[in-house]
């Protein structure tokens, strides 16, 4: 089965809640907190941008596009 | 889970800005106080005499929708100054481990910028960037990221500081007990938003809240919100969800505190009694 991804095409959307990056953690890890997130928020107000950490897998992609209220995020699958 | 230890003490951050030296404490017997604004004037009466800059997060910051916000408490020409502040600060704190900041004493360099790191905390007197920074105190106020601020303040003086600027890099991990209950329970309070009093727009949002309102960037001015709300600390436009005990108790539990239904009863009743007693002093200083 081809691999999921999740990517940020309409990062300039982005408010910066973060809700993305706390969900990333307690999907993937089990864990409150923003510590060993894959998503990671940057910038400042107005001018966010949105790092995802390739190395590691997103197991749950369609959990964050759905958290996420600007719909920044979309599930991409990679060509088998 | 909070772990057994360290549920029933506080953490707080001193700062003193006469000796310009910045440590962590614990401080004991205000575990009943939960955090936000009970919790700032508890300290505030812990460090009276030193006429400290309290600012609080909550149990639930960062880690539940809404609950976005700072609680700022001084003492300035006999008035209690009470506002509140979204942006990263109290998320970051509460990620932290940080309940509370304290400062005491007077600012003798320009600008004082402190860094909270996984180990240590970093203390410098170089200008920082204030739209990098989680806090920051200056002439014209007390904001988070340079954008949201924590109200008016044109009738405060803060003469104590003239530039402070703080930032969170330190970040722990809460194992969680029942990752299907707070997925539940958060996405519950999700569904919520027609409770809130702001409408969802596109603005730069405090971090834990999606709505992007017109309003994140203003701060609020002690407006009339109830006290458990303003204890964990709650956007005040969201007040309506996290007056209700049973939520919050559901809340606090999911993440490991094990705060009765009673001690969230109770909880209005040891604030006003706080505040009393440091307006006892307050009158007896002014005698």
């Amino acid at each position: 089965m081809a691999d999921k991804f999740l990517v940020a095409p309409r990062e300039h959307k982005c408010i910066g809640c973060n809700l993305c990056t706390l969900l990333n953690s307690v999907y993937e890890n089990r864990k409150l907190g923003i510590k060993d997130s894959s998503i990671v928020i940057k910038g400042r107000p107005g001018r966010y941008k949105i790092q995802i950490d390739y190395g590691s897998k997103i197991k749950f992609p369609e959990k964050i596009v759905k958290i996420c209220p600007q719909n920044c995020f979309e599930v991409v699958q990679a060509r088998d | 889970m909070i772990s057994s230890n360290e549920k029933y003490y506080k953490n707080i951050l001193h700062l003193d800005l006469n000796e310009q030296v910045a440590q962590t404490k614990i401080v004991g017997d205000v575990y009943e106080y939960i955090g936000g604004v009970s919790l700032a004037y508890k300290l505030l009466e812990e460090y009276y005499e030193d006429k400290p800059i309290i600012i609080t997060s909550g149990p639930l910051a960062g880690y539940f929708p809404y609950i976005s916000k700072s609680c700022f408490l001084t003492i300035e020409d006999n008035k209690f100054v009470e506002k509140y502040g979204g942006g990263t600060l109290a998320a970051k704190m509460n990620y932290a481990g940080l309940d509370g900041i304290v400062i005491v004493g007077e600012q003798k360099t320009p600008y004082i910028d402190l860094t909270v790191l996984p180990d240590e905390i970093t203390l410098s007197t170089s200008e920082a960037d204030k739209y990098k920074s989680d806090l920051i105190i200056n002439e014209h106020g007390v904001y988070s990221l340079g954008y949201f601020s924590f109200g008016d303040f044109s009738d405060i003086k803060l003469n104590q500081i003239t530039s402070l600027s703080l930032k969170i890099e330190s970040s722990l991990s809460v194992d969680l007990k029942n990752i299907y209950e707070y997925e539940n329970l958060y996405n519950s309070i999700l569904d919520l938003y027609r409770e809130l009093t702001v409408e969802p727009r596109n603005n730069p949002s405090c971090m834990g809240c999606p709505m992007g309102c017109d309003l994140s960037s203003l701060g609020e001015d002690d407006q009339n919100i109830a006290i458990l709300p303003r204890s964990l600390i709650s956007c005040g436009y969201a007040s309506k969800i996290y007056k209700q005990i049973p939520t919050v108790f559901a809340c606090l539990s999911t993440i490991g505190y094990d705060y009765t239904h009673s001690d969230l009863e109770k909880l209005p009743e040891i604030f006003s009694a706080t505040r009393e007693r440091i307006r006892g002093k307050m009158e007896e200083e002014n005698k």
